[in-house]
């Protein structure tokens, strides 16, 4: 914590490696199928799902020995090689099976971190895309990503073929270098966005143009196809919210403009937390 | 329309208000053609005439289903007994069960809990299934079913070999009471403006979007006069105006995979 008492995280950036077979892995990124995977209704579309895997109520988590931890042992290895484990508040892994995204948004406000979240991707390729704002990048296997996720971001898959990521939430009041069991693996390297072109009047009108035909019953359909423009279109991935509520206000249903509110709010914040 | 309901069985609101909620919290199976919350879990398997309840500890949570399912149905004819579950804009995509002219199957839906936003559509009708009316849905045609509401709509499905008159599905007519009037959904037709910006998608479409493009495309025919097969033909128009001629392709793909080769 700083002397303001206000926890600043740092920028997404790529902070280190995992050092990890890919092949040797692979029988663990097998297990994961099994694993009962939360689709996350509302957040996820298509076959965006996520697990919990441990969290630091179960116990330590180099003694966990049972539970879907244990059907890791060589990540758990890797993971318990490379960072201070007693700083972890928990383990997921985010899986996309073939195409899906989920929609833009934010986890925490920058005044409140509830983690320092590391992104590391266990299977991937590239048309799996991760944004933040109006940046557009890729996180190849084995590399360490912290995610600011206080700022508005989304991820997708593309590709038919599966992303896995084993996502962990550290303690938010540890500097990300002493994340590291050995702090000077702690890299950083400011990532560089895929340029996009920025977006044409006739994608402007194509967007706005749904006024013509939105509905309440098919409004988050509309949210799920304006929340992938930001990976074609040079935008931010916020910009989804404001297109919602122009589609809304322009159709003339007071129910709509509710419904765009609510989804803002719902993925963006103000959060109750 | 082909779908018609066949009358109603009596159903017991407090033997089925004890296993709806075991059926809300259940993990069950998404399904590839699926939008949103659209969920499903078997009850009944096997090959015909060999099909029967599976033996395992969800399915003997809903004695009151086995009940409904032996008492009013020739269990000998069934191929599978399944419950569907949609909510929150859950749907699946616009699609015929089969493509030839022989049919694969009689399906049957029972719904065992429903609200006014829980509608199925075929061609450019849309309908809504009242709790213990049984309804026949003719799997050849383009058809479409969702529930647009927060509350679960939940239907028990089942599926009987397919060459058995509709009227021998039942144990015995004494099963059935008289079919109500079915509540089917008028809609405005689509417009001219309305067209131009459903094809002026165009401008925004990629292979990244083209998925959730149809997913938008598949609900207009929910509020507007027309038949669910269009969302299709839309796509086609849309993509056809992309640079890229993947789209395209991939555009007439998906409808040959949902409505079959051929179909126009």
């Amino acid at each position: 914590m700083n002397d303001g008492g206000v926890i600043c995280t740092s920028g997404t950036q790529l902070v280190g490696r995992l050092s990890i077979d890919p092949q040797r892995l692979a029988p663990e990124i097998k297990a994961t199928e099994s694993f009962p995977m939360d689709p996350s209704v509302g957040y996820g579309v298509g076959s965006w799902c996520k697990c919990l895997v441990w969290a630091s109520k179960m116990g330590p988590l180099d003694t966990a020995k049972s539970g879907l931890a244990a059907s890791l042992p060589m990540l758990m290895a890797a993971i318990h090689e490379t960072f201070r484990v007693e700083a972890i508040n928990h383990l997921q892994i985010f899986s996309i099976k073939g195409r899906g995204f989920i929609l833009p948004h934010r986890d925490w406000v920058p005044a409140r971190p509830l983690h320092t979240r590391l992104h590391i991707p266990l299977q991937t390729n590239e048309q799996c895309l991760h944004a933040e704002e109006a940046s557009v990048f890729h996180m190849s296997e084995g590399e360490a990503w912290v995610v600011d996720a206080s700022l508005t971001h989304s991820a997708a898959n593309f590709s038919e073929a599966n992303r896995i990521h084993v996502v962990v939430d550290f303690d938010p009041e540890v500097p990300v270098h002493e994340l590291f069991r050995v702090p000077g693996n702690c890299e950083s390297a400011p990532f560089e966005s895929i340029d996009r072109p920025k977006p044409t009047s006739d994608s402007l009108d194509a967007i706005y143009g749904l006024a013509e035909i939105a509905s309440a019953r098919n409004f988050q359909r509309i949210a799920d196809m304006l929340a992938t423009v930001h990976y074609d279109r040079q935008v931010n991935c916020a910009a989804m919210y404001d297109w919602l509520s122009e589609i809304a206000h322009r159709s003339g249903e007071a129910k709509l403009v509710d419904l765009a509110a609510v989804l803002q709010r719902r993925y963006l914040g103000p959060f109750d937390f | 329309m082909n779908a018609r309901c066949m009358g109603v069985i009596s159903l017991s609101s407090d033997l089925l208000a004890r296993e709806i909620p075991i059926m809300e919290s259940l993990r069950l199976s998404s399904c590839d053609d699926a939008v949103g919350p659209w969920i499903h879990r078997s009850l009944w398997a096997g090959d015909h005439p060999k099909a029967e309840p599976i033996k395992d500890e969800v399915r003997e949570q809903f004695p009151y289903l086995d009940q409904v399912t032996s008492d009013n149905f020739r269990t000998e004819q069934i191929l599978s007994v399944r419950i569907f579950c949609a909510s929150r804009g859950g749907y699946i995509r616009p699609h015929r069960d089969w493509t030839g002219s022989e049919r694969a199957f009689t399906r049957l839906h029972i719904p065992l809990q429903t609200n006014g936003e829980a509608l199925n559509s075929e061609d450019d009708s849309v309908y809504h299934m009242g709790v213990g009316e049984v309804w026949y849905l003719d799997g050849s045609r383009p058809h479409c079913g969702g529930c647009f509401h927060e509350s679960p709509r939940i239907h028990l499905i089942l599926d009987f070999a397919p060459d058995i008159p509709l009227t021998e599905l039942f144990r015995d007519s004494a099963c059935i009471s008289a079919a109500p009037q079915p509540t089917t959904v008028n809609r405005d037709p689509l417009t001219s403006r309305q067209l131009e910006a459903i094809h002026g998608l165009a401008g925004i479409v990629t292979e990244k979007n083209l998925s959730p493009t149809l997913n938008l495309l598949s609900l207009v025919h929910f509020d507007r006069q027309v038949t669910s097969a269009s969302a299709y033909d839309w796509l086609i128009t849309i993509a056809g105006q992309s640079p890229d001629p993947a789209l395209l392709s991939r555009a007439k793909q998906l409808k040959s995979a949902y409505l079959g080769p051929g179909w126009s």
